[in-house]
């Protein structure tokens, strides 16, 4: 039996579905990420699941309790907020404190697992700082500390990193990865950044429109997006329109002068093919072809720009001494079958730029 | 040896070249009397307007008066001493400043509710709520003083109210008693508080209630712990705005309070337009300055002190 169980869960604000039947389930222990755009309905299903908001239909079961009938303060659930919403009249340790107080854990005891939550994260020293008197990375630790403290059942974290410089961010990543090996408690994560979700999570669910579009390990769904958004929203791809028909070799996807094997069976009709830019080399015959618009020097590796009848490809080759095209070539590109993805194309599929009439 | 060389090389760079290292031209000295002569303007209404009239107060407090020479141009501190020996007037500074407590700690218990409450409002309400609260300051001190004498009255709504429906059997002394002095600048005062703590309420961090929550805490147990710490800075500065106006008020104890009830204020009027004893009215008028000044002083000071390492 699964640890947490989000059932149908759904959220409108007048005739606004925010959260739109989110059915997930989570094993303990686990991290996953809730990714997506803004007002994607992460954030709601977040507040949800910590009773910060009622839900309009749903249910949500911890352990095989129902969390919705409880009230926010009795759910037992460490939250680390955007803001960090750390109490500005309380030292470091007193909010740290806090929780264990409301649990009326005796002085002695109480002291020394604020000593040993300010140690996880690396604040032994600053216990007595006011946290108007701490860098932002430094308030985001007492945060996380005053919300690990307490044991949670679970430990939500709602865009924990996003206040913080590029650097801090990092830094911060790493050691939430230790963290959570290291108590092991069930998380989940809000957040917009793909690479934050894809660097901290077990399985990341990416969202948009208050759906769920796919639940997936970060490589998965990166090497297998379900569908046009995910192949967008995770890393840069290509995603070129195309036509699905039957042919003598089962299911194809043609796009513009090449011609795709199509693993899952497909009605026929337009289709969109996603391949990612790394997964992309150069062939002497059976691909696609294009000329070369631009290329780019990036270190460790090349970027190239290629037009083709399928519109503007982009293409990342390793820097690794073989030979490559130069500008303004012919050539021909193509990829395994393995590394692309198809599917149907809606109306409001967003292709690669087509070329300038 | 590096260091000696680059150390050289400026060197030489700086006698090569002097124009880049020289300091800029030199711009026209300015006239340093320039800011004062521009706020000269501020200053001079400031003077005229303030400081010269409490400064005549101040000298006609120190000149005496008889009732058959009027004003003597002579300067001794008499009055004060006449203040300081007689217990009459020991009791209306006493009830002044007990006034302004009363209604300073009313308002504080009223307004700081009242305004959490009214943050916590949906969008059409809150407007709307914060209008209500905010009205008394629209409307005249007087005509809505007389509104609360006409309420109070023995044979007032509120008195004949409570009569009818059997709770008292005689009036109760609202008009010309403490009580009702300090109903109605409470009322009066409210709006004050309410803006003061409002403000403190906007710079709390919404998510940090929600985080108590989270962390276990009751409803109660958030404003105790939570809310309430972080809005005494607006509590104390709404109370500091409310004590000096409640002390200095004079149209609703004029009215409310009358002769029988004189509180500083009144006294000092009495003194100025009944007795005709300008110096005594102008000493009282001073020993209220001096006392409102001490106690806001004082109160500021321990409020700073308190909450300096919090907030800064």
């Amino acid at each position: 039996m699964a640890y947490l169980v989000l059932d149908q869960l759904t959220k409108r604000f007048g005739n606004w579905t925010a959260v739109d039947n989110v059915s997930l389930t989570v094993e303990k222990g686990e991290l996953i990420s809730l990714l997506g755009p803004s007002g994607c309905g992460k954030t709601t299903t977040l507040q949800m699941i910590a009773g910060f908001l009622d839900a309009d239909g749903g249910r949500v079961m911890l352990d095989g309790q129902d969390l919705l009938a409880k009230k926010p303060n009795e759910r037992g659930l460490g939250i680390v907020f955007q803001s960090y919403a750390l109490f500005p009249h309380m030292t470091a340790a007193e909010n740290v404190a806090f929780g264990l107080e409301m649990r009326k854990i005796n002085r002695a005891d109480r002291d020394r697992m604020v000593a040993d939550a300010l140690k996880l994260v690396g604040l032994e020293q600053y216990g007595d700082r006011h946290p108007r008197r701490m860098s932002g990375g430094q308030q985001q630790r007492v945060a996380l500390a005053r919300a690990l403290v307490i044991k949670p059942s679970l430990l939500l974290l709602d865009e924990p990193l996003s206040n913080l410089d590029a650097k801090m961010r990092e830094e911060m990543q790493i050691e939430l990865r230790r963290i959570q090996r290291t108590v092991g408690t069930t998380m989940i994560l809000v957040t917009h950044d793909q690479s934050e979700a894809m660097a901290l999570s077990d399985r990341v669910v990416v969202m948009n429109k208050g759906r769920i579009q796919q639940v997936a390990t970060p490589q998965d769904a990166y090497d297998h997006p379900a569908n046009a958004f995910v192949a967008n929203f995770l890393g840069r791809t290509n995603l070129l329109p195309g036509m699905v028909g039957g042919g003598s070799a089962g299911t194809v996807i043609t796009v513009a002068d090449s011609v795709w094997p199509v693993a899952q069976p497909m009605a026929a009709g337009p289709g969109a093919l996603a391949v990612r830019p790394e997964k992309i080399g150069f062939v002497d015959a059976g691909g696609l072809s294009g000329t070369v618009l631009a290329r780019v020097f990036q270190g460790t590796q090349w970027l190239f720009e290629i037009e083709t009848a399928a519109g503007r490809l982009m293409v990342i080759r390793q820097h690794d001494g073989s030979p490559l095209p130069a500008e303004r070539e012919r050539v021909m590109v193509g990829w395994r079958a393995d590394d692309m993805a198809v599917m149907p194309a809606g109306p409001d599929t967003v292709f690669n730029a087509q070329e300038a009439a | 040896m590096s260091m000696a060389a680059s150390t050289e090389s400026q060197v030489q760079a700086t006698a090569a070249n002097p124009s880049t290292h020289a300091p800029p031209p030199r711009r026209p000295r300015r006239w340093p009397w320039t800011p004062y002569l521009l706020s000269a303007p501020g200053l001079a209404l400031f003077a005229v307007l303030l400081l010269v009239p409490l400064a005549m107060t101040f000298l006609l407090s120190l000149n005496s008066f008889s009732f058959y020479g009027g004003i003597e141009n002579v300067w001794q501190i008499g009055n004060y001493a006449d203040i300081i020996a007689d217990s009459y007037f020991h009791e209306v500074f006493l009830r002044t400043f007990r006034i302004a407590a009363v209604v300073t700690l009313l308002c504080a218990l009223f307004g700081a509710p009242e305004a959490y409450i009214l943050r916590r409002m949906k969008s059409p309400w809150r407007g709307l709520c914060l209008l209500i609260v905010l009205g008394p300051l629209l409307i005249s001190v007087v005509s809505r003083t007389l509104g609360w004498a006409l309420l109070f009255g023995s044979t007032g709504l509120v008195n004949q109210g409570l009569m009818g429906l059997g709770l008292i059997a005689t009036p109760i002394e609202f008009m010309y008693t403490e009580t009702g002095v300090i109903i109605a600048l409470t009322h009066v005062l409210v709006p004050f508080m309410v803006l003061s703590v409002w403000a403190s309420l906007q710079r709390l961090d919404p998510q940090v209630e929600n985080a108590a929550l989270s962390l276990g805490a009751g409803p109660l147990t958030v404003m105790r712990r939570v809310v309430l710490p972080q809005i005494v800075p607006g509590i104390l500065s709404g109370s500091i705005i409310v004590f000096a106006l409640a002390a200095s008020a004079f149209a609703t104890p004029a009215i409310i309070g009358g002769r029988r009830l004189k509180v500083a204020a009144t006294l000092a009027y009495d003194e100025f337009l009944n007795t005709l004893n300008w110096p005594l009215g102008a000493t009282v008028a001073v020993l209220l300055l001096i006392a409102n000044v001490v106690i806001i002083v004082g109160c500021n000071r321990l409020v700073e002190r308190r909450y300096k390492q919090v907030f800064e």
